[in-house]
């Protein structure tokens, strides 16, 4: 069951070159239960998807088509004023990127509990405290000295926490995460991730993850999706997009990734920039400039995000087997 | 439950956050002690001051007498005391700059966050509001508004002044709400879906409040000079006793360019500004601690 259907999802900036989709027919869905992972370079249009989940693609962005239905909200994108702000925390906890900046310097983290509380109008507020406290608790945090705390009393990774902490203190059943353990440390990032795995199972969640580390999203996710220059190009089973990827990206995107055993040189990277919104590609494949299996199709039509074998979605012409042979020699094969 | 109640009974005890981060702060440094000091000695006289006196006596045998026992500071050109003038023109003064000031802060502040916050429509045609205000040129207007009010009582003047001095402040304002609104926690607080309202006034408003009130304090100062300014300049007709028109009879009447007699009647007015405006700026010095509970644990 989806708790989150996204159908055809078009995002667009408005530029000097005039509106430009930095996401295009996005088709996504999130079900109850299940992580998954949305990973792509820098500028593919992880985080505008992620902000158009909420409603709020900042100025001078704008939802240009598609559907968003969430359960129990309905289609997020026609949602204005009070419903939209209930929905927001209520229904879709997000976490912000950077969010240990998420936090005023000027308040406990109590007292903003407190706000958060009043801003939904909950009426036991003493049931959000002890909710909020249950929550730091199960996170390994210690919950009384936390909710008394300003935000440089903490450490990074503390308030991280404290972000999810707020995302699911309203009870929302959707958890969003936009790149939850950049500027962590490593032992950080293991821990949050271990804590979002455990939150999300305990609650029964459909927890969507992005990020740009392949490695650290392989831990944990139950489906992968990849977006190159605003498209989603594959998605799948995790373990299955990762062991037999099927588009030119994924596979060039698993290949770049550096292991910690084995040879280092075995990691190739990718030739070639990531195309930004001014451009990327109006016709055809968006990736066939990098692309080693490029044929001359790729050139005149966009390939269509179809189905494949079962659950799984890719977006290419070439035909699978022949991506996943991987004759041509640019792309390095996973190791 | 009852760790929650705990919880939050024992924040309550161990934060105590305005009364005691308002001592610590004042008591950590001296000069702030010596400026709120100062700051308290003015305000009560100015609410205190004319209960101990009732009207002006004046004195006729004794014009521009030197200070004695019985007048502390001397006399005036019609006899009166220079020190009862003095405390008994305080309250005039004081309420003025301090309406004026609240004034200003409150439109300033208000129209600022609300600009910067919203942006786009909203924002241009409130800054297109404040440029307007800002060309109004205040001097002109009292001279004009003189003629029909006769600035006896403190509000008119503190309204006009207020009213045609906040759009420097707005302008200040917005720039720091438009850099704040960019801010981490505010993207988190949209993101968790707190209401406009909260945001404005309850995220960004305490984030600012430094500046705001150090704004109002520094355009007391300026609002005293500027009140005095015009009463000493005559610009407005005066119906009762403050430092401005002590200033102007001393000057005009007394002749104190030239003759010591009236020295003692222009120094004292001049003398409680400076006062009041070193008690204001040695205070400024406390505020950021006030707000700033970063600033508040540094030993």
């Amino acid at each position: 069951m989806s708790e989150v259907q996204v159908r055809g999802l078009t995002v667009e900036y408005q530029t000097s070159a005039g509106w430009l989709p930095a996401v295009a027919e996005a088709s996504l869905d999130l079900r109850a239960g299940e992580i998954t992972g949305l990973v792509g370079e820098s500028g593919s249009g992880k985080s505008t998807l992620a902000l158009s989940l909420l409603n709020a693609v900042p100025a001078p962005g704008r939802i240009a088509g598609g559907t968003i239905d969430v359960a129990g909200v309905g289609d997020l994108t026609r949602l204005t004023g009070k419903q939209l702000r209930k929905a927001r925390g209520g229904s879709i906890g997000y976490v912000f990127q950077a969010s240990q900046n998420s936090l005023n310097p000027l308040k406990t983290i109590g007292k903003q509990l407190l706000d958060l509380g009043r801003s939904h109008e909950v009426a036991d507020l003493r049931a959000l405290i002890a909710r909020a406290l249950d929550l730091a608790n199960r996170m390994g945090l210690d919950g009384q000295r936390v909710l008394d705390s300003y935000q440089h009393e903490l450490s990074g990774g503390m308030r991280q926490r404290i972000g999810i902490v707020f995302a699911l203190v309203l009870n929302a059943k959707v958890l969003i995460l936009d790149e939850p353990t950049t500027a962590l440390d490593m032992l950080s990032q293991a821990s949050v991730l271990e804590i979002v795995r455990k939150v999300h199972d305990e609650n029964q969640l459909s927890t969507l993850i992005i990020t740009h580390d392949i490695g650290a999203i392989s831990e944990i996710a139950d489906r992968l999706a990849v977006m190159y220059g605003g498209r989603i190009v594959e998605d799948g089973p995790l373990l299955e997009v990762l062991r037999r990827p099927t588009h030119p990206y994924t596979k060039a995107l698993i290949g770049a990734t550096a292991r910690i055993t084995g040879d280092v040189e075995a990691a190739r990277a990718l030739p070639g920039r990531p195309p930004d919104l001014t451009t990327v590609a109006r016709v055809g494949c968006v990736f066939r400039d990098r692309c080693p299996f490029a044929v001359a199709v790729c050139a005149e039509a966009e390939p269509p995000l179809a189905a494949w074998e079962g659950e799984r979605r890719r977006a290419c012409h070439v035909e699978p087997t022949t991506v996943l042979a991987g004759t041509p020699a640019a792309v390095g094969e996973p190791a | 439950m009852a760790t929650a109640t705990a919880t939050l009974a024992a924040s309550a005890r161990r934060r105590r956050p305005a009364l005691a981060a308002f001592r610590k702060a004042v008591t950590r440094k001296p000069g702030r002690l010596i400026g709120l000091i100062i700051i308290v000695f003015f305000v009560l006289m100015g609410i205190c001051g004319p209960w101990f006196y009732g009207r002006l006596a004046v004195d006729p045998n004794a014009l521009y007498a030197p200070p004695s026992a019985k007048h502390w500071l001397g006399t005036d050109f019609a006899g009166s005391d220079v020190l009862q003038e003095v405390v008994t023109g305080a309250r005039y003064v004081l309420a003025t700059a301090a309406l004026s000031a609240f004034f200003t802060s409150l439109f300033g502040v208000t129209i600022g966050l609300v600009a910067g916050y919203q942006r786009g429509v909203t924002d241009s045609i409130l800054m297109r509001l404040t440029d307007f205000v800002l060309t109004i040129p205040g001097l002109p207007l009292l001279i004009i508004l003189s003629t029909v009010w006769s600035f006896g009582s403190p509000w008119q003047m503190g309204l006009v002044l207020g009213i045609t001095g906040w759009g420097g402040v707005a302008r200040a304002v917005r720039a720091q709400a438009l850099s704040l609104r960019e801010r981490g926690f505010l993207e988190a607080a949209r993101g968790l879906g707190l209401s406009r309202r909260h945001i404005i006034f309850k995220e960004m408003l305490p984030n600012i409040a430094p500046y705001a009130t150090m704004q109002l304090m520094l355009s007391m100062i300026a609002f005293v000079g500027a009140e005095v300014g015009l009463f000493f300049l005559g610009l407005v007709p005066f119906s009762s006793t403050n430092w401005g028109v002590m200033l102007n009879q001393a000057v005009f009447s007394g002749g104190a360019m030239e003759t010591p007699d009236a020295l003692i009647y222009l120094l004292a007015p001049l003398v409680c500004i400076l006062v009041l405006t070193l008690g204001i700026v040695l205070f400024l010095d406390a505020i950021d601690e006030l707000f700033n509970p970063r600033l508040r644990e540094r030993a």
